[in-house]
């Protein structure tokens, strides 16, 4: 009896001994001072000379390494005895790697986000406002804010339209790429078949609307049952990339719909109908394939066109070869069509080392000044310049080794860019879950039964997969 | 007065306790000193994150510096407005550990029973089957999506169209899903295999003996010393692989929408557990969840216990 008493006693001081180490562990890392701290921006010989480490927190991409240790080498130039070191922050999710690193007060000096991620930094309040340094930088050049591309510079903002958080290196847009060797014989071959629907044969251009996409579809479709390369053997020609946020909110704002007003979710609209049609009419056509059926292959040339992002052009121009090229994502419902829109970049840790806290900053400053965007390029950042005076890609050393592409596709009507908004009216950390839900939703209008064209049938209605939708939205922002 | 006794100290009060520790811990100082490895792992590695995430239960937290007390407000969620869900995930798991476990303990004993036979090259029929095993999970999960690729062209629908089947959809449809994970399942059979094996070695071969003396056939021989005798590893088994079950999570490698799988088929609770706290960033929600979990499984595991009377202990 005594031995259970004892062994009870010590359970229980053991828990509350836990829980009180738990509780205490609980207090902030840091102090966030707001846009209310003094800055200098206007360095002197002595603060050139100053000896430093900055530490700039990455994904684990090397890439990113790659970029931050080339712009590091010019800053080296201004700042000699500035060390920049990396830290990658490597793990499943980045935002939660950030978190831990925060919980652990193991932080960098200088934190990557990408406009996506920044909702949930600029909410816990990692970031340091960096207000006061504009404003400071503005002082000494009226027009500083103006040297940088409007829509990029913005969705460093919080909520795209407030005080700036975080600096974008460059910019990036969804557009298509292409596979011309199939693209090409496909519309010789449709041609050749309907003189009397003959397309053009430079129907793929930047600006090339929806309709002409199908159209390019339907002439592929034919050409590659032609090949003997039919739905059947799972040969698809489109990677569409439907549920991934950024091709899916252009896909929804191109054609009007709405997703919510700020008070409820509005999903049950004409433009979402319209929207889910659209996709449906790719699977039902075999031009996309469904949930149960595979994607059409683009990575390993199997496919003729893919959507995804301009930054990835390295990458499929060493996949795909000579055939490889680019056009804008196809324009959907005339002006109201929009390209999906994203800017990687850098902010700066609010808990930073007040000593440190205006190096960091004329580290950013650094990064997109023009030298600063010339080393990234050099590095093998190949996406548009977040300076206006940057843009020409056949000038600037973004558009290097790449000037036989089609490079206009990244910066044409820049006015297209779009960076969806509609969690902006929900705490920051549902945006997550959110977003998720929407491409959960995407995923269930694509889901259909059978693999031949003409068996397909989809397994739920628009209606109820827009209820069910409507209906997980209100039960994640309710609590 | 403290009076001594063989069982320890009676007459109360906390020097009766601190005399007590004292004197058991002058007797077995070195013991514990021996276990300390052990009990600090669990201490660090299980006991603190238990309390921790019961704790988070009563919170609102995100990860990072939200950070509230909320009550019992994730319960409430839980069983509120999330139920249809948290009654959808529980229903999945459930299912999947009824069908799963005995499917798998039988598999693997008759797997064990066969290389278990005197034939020649048995030991490389061993190996074999206890390959997979060695195999990461997120490695064999990425396995089993190419084979039970649902196009035409996948592995195992090219072998069936061979034989005039239709391609099925595996996991990449509802109705057929969930039978495709057990299935998948399956491919650690060798691991339970093992296990009997050391069970069936340690069954003394003169029983054996004695029943081929007195006539018994190979199913009688089977059903009435093998069975039999094999019960602790059989329990053992069996509530491991409740356990298991009810943690199941290798779906988010390979299911569709986040591991949910199409129309939430293959969506377990460990992998809600899991989008909760990752997707949702709703640490305090998955802590209660895991909570729930933890709960459901002791009164299984509780349960197996408590009608365990058919294994042989070698008291009977």
């Amino acid at each position: 009896m005594k031995k259970t008493l004892v062994a009870i006693l010590l359970a229980l001081t053991t828990f509350v001994s836990a829980f009180s180490v738990v509780g205490c562990s609980r207090k902030d890392s840091f102090d966030n001072p707001g846009d209310d701290y003094e800055v200098n921006v206007d360095m002197t010989d002595e603060d050139y000379q100053q000896t430093a480490t900055l530490t700039v927190g990455v994904t684990a991409d090397p890439y990113e390494t790659e970029l931050i240790n080339a712009v590091a080498e010019g800053f080296k130039l201004l700042f000699p005895n500035v060390t920049i070191e990396t830290v990658r922050i490597s793990g499943t999710d980045y935002v939660s790697e950030v978190d831990k690193r925060v919980n652990a007060k193991n932080v960098p000096d200088i934190i990557y986000t990408s406009e996506s991620e920044s909702f949930s930094f600029i909410s816990s309040e990692y970031f340091l406002n960096l207000a006061p340094y504009i404003n400071a930088e503005t002082k000494n050049n009226a027009d500083y804010e103006k040297q940088f591309v409007a829509e990029a510079w913005k969705m460093g903002q919080e909520n795209y339209d407030g005080d700036q958080y975080f600096i974008p290196r460059s910019s990036d847009r969804i557009v298509t790429h292409l596979n011309t060797k199939y693209t090409d014989a496909a519309i010789e071959y449709w041609n050749e078949q309907h003189p009397d629907e003959a397309l053009p044969t430079d129907i793929i251009k930047n600006g090339w609307t929806w309709d002409d996409f199908m159209d390019v579809c339907a002439a592929l479709r034919e050409y590659f049952d032609s090949q003997g390369w039919t739905v059947s053997k799972g040969r698809y020609l489109v990677d569409h990339t439907f549920t991934w946020a950024p091709v899916m909110f252009s896909l929804f704002k191109s054609n009007n719909a709405s997703i919510s007003d700020g008070t409820s979710f509005t999903l049950d609209n004409e433009g979402t109908v319209k929207t889910a049609e659209m996709i449906r009419e790719m699977i039902e056509k075999g031009y996309i394939g469904h949930t149960a059926t595979g994607g059409a292959n683009y990575e390993n040339g199997n496919g003729a066109m893919l959507f995804h992002s301009s930054s990835a052009i390295a990458k499929y121009k060493g996949y795909i070869g000579d055939d490889y090229d680019i056009v804008t994502f196809p324009v959907i419902n005339g002006d109201s069509g929009v390209f999906g829109f994203g800017v990687p970049g850098y902010g700066i840790f609010a808990g930073i080392d007040e000593a440190k806290r205006d190096l960091a900053w004329q580290f950013l400053n650094y990064i997109i000044s023009y030298e600063g965007q010339e080393y990234l390029a050099m590095a093998g950042m190949k996406t548009p310049s977040v300076r206006e005076d940057l843009q020409d890609y056949n000038t600037a050393s973004w558009g290097e080794g790449y000037r036989d592409l089609n490079l206009e596709a990244t910066v044409w009507e820049p006015e297209r860019n779009y960076g969806e908004t509609f969690f902006l009216n929900y705490p920051a950390s549902k945006k997550q879950i959110l977003v998720s839900t929407m491409s959960s939703f995407v995923n269930e209008i694509m889901t259909y039964t059978g693999t031949e064209v003409g068996t397909l049938k989809a397994e739920y209605t628009i209606e109820s997969c827009i209820e069910e939708c409507v209906k997980n939205l209100n039960k994640y922002i309710s609590k | 007065m403290h009076k001594k006794t063989d069982k320890g100290v009676s007459g109360g009060g906390k020097d009766a306790v601190v005399t007590f520790l004292k004197r058991e811990w002058r007797m077995s100082w070195a013991g514990w000193m021996f276990i300390s490895p052990l009990v600090i792992g669990i201490a660090i590695f299980t006991a603190y994150p238990m309390v921790q995430s019961l704790i988070y239960s009563f919170y609102n937290y995100d990860g990072g510096r939200l950070f509230e007390f909320n009550g019992i407000a994730n319960f409430r969620y839980m069983f509120g407005l999330d139920f249809e869900e948290v009654a959808k995930v529980f229903g999945n798991t459930f299912l999947y550990g009824i069908i799963s476990v005995p499917l798998n303990l039988c598999l693997s004993y008759l797997l064990a029973v066969l290389v278990n036979q005197k034939i020649h090259g048995v030991k490389a029929f061993r190996m074999f089957y206890y390959l997979p095993v060695v195999i990461p999970g997120v490695v064999s999960g990425v396995i089993w999506s190419q084979i039970m690729d649902p196009s035409s062209q996948g592995v195992l629908n090219l072998f069936l169209g061979r034989f005039g089947i239709p391609p099925s959809g595996f996991f990449a449809t509802a109705s057929t899903a969930l039978a495709s994970a057990i299935v998948m399942n399956l491919w650690g059979l060798g691991g339970g295999m093992v296990l009997w094996l050391a069970a069936l070695k340690n069954i003394p071969a003169g029983l054996y003996e004695a029943a081929r003396i007195d006539g018994a056939g190979v199913f009688r021989r089977f059903f009435f010393i093998t069975v039999p005798l094999s019960t602790p590893m059989i329990f053992y088994n069996l509530v491991t692989g409740i356990i298991g079950a009810m943690q199941t999570n290798h779906t988010m490698v390979f299911a569709s929408d986040g591991g949910r799988g199409p129309k939430d088929s293959l969506y377990f609770i460990a992998v809600k557990i899991y989008n909760e706290a990752f997707i949702a960033k709703d640490f305090g929600y998955a802590s209660a969840l895991a909570w729930v979990l933890f709960l459901v499984i002791a009164v299984l595991t509780a349960i197996t216990f408590m009608t365990n009377k058919w294994v042989y202990t070698g008291d009977d």
